[in-house]
């Protein structure tokens, strides 16, 4: 390894121990000595920190907004002491963090709070999935049995989830400018977020919806997801739920198979 | 297709019909804003360098804080839960 190298794989392990001794080589005599670390050392571990927390600051927004700034920092700087990034690119810093405050005893208050801390977390990822054209919805003007049998393929940046209460409803909500008044219902609900063209959105989706999506991803024809979907619930409005779903840039390609 | 034929017979019904009517509903050429890598309040993107370039980092506050002992302050106290408004005091134990 290269001195430079070296160099800066002890200094790294200074500022996670808190101790000069690693650089203890590299310091003028007399300075790595004495237990106490350099008070340069701490500005360095300081803008570590700093990023780390605006990194989790800027990738979890639901959260940081929820709980206020004073108490997310402080939480996110335990975090970043437990997890340091792995990358030095911090554009999805934060994988761990939903799971790691789902242990926080001082979020045991909030219990939502781990879930809006996923759902952030769901932007994130679609925000950097691969670019992929959504399919225009002319792609679907097709002969009925052949539309029906035809499998999609779903967006990469398409990403689905269901939970047993309101929890999407809240996170949706939590993020609009002035969120006001907001609730945490019982009712089941699904979400949905993709990122079609350069804009994430994420919007309600219902178990009929849900059930779709789940069998498309499975594999399924559009015919058999269709039918899944009405299973789910018989008195959903289908057409409308596939239009929506073309809207929302859901598909990127169809594999015609044999009827085409 | 002989399994529930009605059910799957006006389900696929609905696609066609769903395809048209997502065929009418398209906007064309739709405005979109460019990408941007950083993720900013409220997940509205801008345009900085992206998440953790700040390097504002040099004052001598140390990240240790503990204000997450303290209550939170942010939004969640208009929460309404199944179980009252908010939860932010801590929970009696049972």
């Amino acid at each position: 390894m290269s001195e430079l190298g070296r160099f800066q794989d002890a200094f790294a392990a200074a500022l996670a121990e808190r101790a000069s001794a690693p650089i203890a080589a590299w310091l003028p005599n007399g300075e790595g000595d004495g237990e106490a670390e350099p008070a340069g050392l701490a500005v360095y571990r300081n803008t570590i920190a700093k990023g780390c927390v605006d990194a989790l600051a800027a990738n979890f927004p639901t959260v940081a907004s929820l709980v206020g700034d004073d108490w997310f920092r402080a939480a996110a700087a335990l975090f970043v002491r437990e997890h340091p990034p792995t990358s030095a690119a911090l554009l999805a810093y934060g994988e761990a963090f939903p799971d790691w405050l789902d242990r926080f005893p001082p979020a045991d208050d909030l219990p939502y709070l781990p879930a809006m801390a996923r759902l952030d977390r769901m932007w994130t990822t679609a925000l950097f999935a691969p670019e992929a054209q959504p399919l225009a919805a002319e792609a679907f003007a097709l002969a009925p049995d052949a539309l029906a049998a035809a499998r999609p393929r779903l967006h990469p940046s398409l990403a689905f989830a269901w939970f047993d209460s309101g929890l999407p409803g809240l996170w949706l909500a939590a993020r609009e400018p002035e969120p006001g008044e907001m609730a945490l219902t019982d009712d089941p609900q699904g979400v949905l977020i993709a990122r079609p063209d350069d804009m994430v959105h994420g919007r309600l989706l219902d178990a009929a919806g849900f059930a779709f999506l789940t069998a498309a991803r499975d594999g399924a024809s559009l015919g058999e997801a269709i039918t899944a979907a009405a299973r789910a619930n018989p008195a959903a409005d289908l057409a409308t739920l596939f239009a929506a779903l073309i809207a929302d840039g859901a598909f990127s390609g169809l594999d015609l198979g044999d009827l085409a | 297709m002989n399994r529930t034929p009605a059910l799957a017979l006006a389900a696929v019904f609905a696609l066609s019909a769903g395809a048209a009517m997502a065929r009418d509903d398209a906007k064309p050429a739709k405005m979109e804003m460019e990408k941007c890598y950083g993720i900013a309040k409220a997940g509205h993107n801008d345009c900085k360098a992206g998440a953790g370039t700040s390097c504002a980092g040099t004052s001598k506050a140390d990240y240790q804080g503990d204000a997450w002992k303290k209550v939170a302050k942010g939004t969640c106290t208009s929460i309404k839960t199944p179980n009252g408004t908010g939860s932010l005091t801590p929970k009696t134990s049972m």
